[in-house]
């Protein structure tokens, strides 16, 4: 276990006993790639999500238990809060998904013609740095399979991209 | 081409880099706050709820106990307004009980400023 985990892990079961102030920490510490992920997949609803997911993963405190990092327990709690919210409301109209800084109208234009889980591997794979093993169990799928998604995602990013330059 | 497209695409897509939102903090704490206030007021509403079944059953057992005494029987055939008075007396007793516990009182964690914190919260 790193010591990032094991630093998790100490203020995840603090929060599990009732201490609010370790799972402040926790939030402070993971919100901002949390965020920025949800940013890119549900777009202005990124934060109810976020806030959804920070609420049931302090419920579910008790069961973190180091093996994986923090974040990765916390965004797998996250993508279901997505995939609940797509099931629960009309499908998200991906222009929704809102650019995160200024520059990136091209990239939200990229991503809103990918599929959720095309922009989800994506995202986590080539921006967060996450492994294809980390996002295969993410997104529950195997790993030829996810392996397969980045790159057609890319592909497709790719096409567009030379599209840009050439116009 | 390709590296710089592979470049391209790790900068956009990376989380920006930035201070902790403090603010996004403070609200998820509000949150927190907000669950365990309410999960304190579902608590003690189950534990009326439980109590006034409690009274409930209670009470039916009684009547029906004294209904099976031949003596409270002979009495009942020879003055039925007299039993029916008592039974309505019984019953009024029974929903002031319950109504004394309703929701305006049930509550340890009945607290209106929770839910218009909630509904701000949710704007």
């Amino acid at each position: 276990m790193t010591a990032d985990n094991e630093e998790d892990l100490a203020l995840s079961r603090r929060a599990a006993a009732g201490d609010s102030a370790a799972f402040a920490m926790l939030v402070e510490k993971h919100e901002r790639p949390l965020r920025a992920f949800l940013r890119r997949m549900a777009g202005t609803d990124a934060d109810d999500v976020a806030q959804e997911a920070f609420i049931k993963a302090w419920r579910a405190a008790a069961q973190y238990d180091g093996r994986a990092r923090y974040s990765t327990w916390l965004t797998r709690i996250a993508w279901r809060c997505r995939l609940d919210q797509l099931r629960g409301t009309k499908p998200v109209e991906a222009e929704t998904a809102a650019p995160v800084d200024a520059p990136t109208d091209e990239v939200h234009d990229m991503l809103s013609r990918l599929s959720e889980p095309e922009r989800a591997a994506l995202v986590l794979c080539d921006g967060h740095g996450w492994t294809h093993v980390e996002a295969a169990e993410l997104l529950g799928v195997p790993l030829g399979t996810l392996k397969s998604t980045v790159a057609r995602a890319k592909a497709k990013c790719r096409v567009m991209w030379e599209g840009q330059g050439d116009g | 081409m390709a590296e710089a497209f592979e470049s391209f695409l790790s900068e956009v897509l990376a989380p920006p880099t930035r201070d902790p939102d403090r603010a996004f903090v403070a609200k998820v704490q509000a949150r927190m706050a907000l669950e365990q206030g309410m999960e304190a007021q579902r608590r003690a509403l189950f534990g009326k709820f439980f109590r006034d079944l409690l009274g409930i059953a209670a009470v039916a057992a009684g009547l029906i106990v004294m209904g099976g005494s031949p003596e409270l029987l002979a009495f009942a055939s020879e003055s039925p307004g007299a039993v029916l008075a008592i039974v309505a007396i019984l019953f009024s007793f029974l929903l002031l009980v319950i109504g004394r516990g309703g929701p305006r009182s049930a509550g340890a964690g009945a607290d209106p400023a929770l839910f218009n914190h909630l509904a701000r919260l949710r704007s």
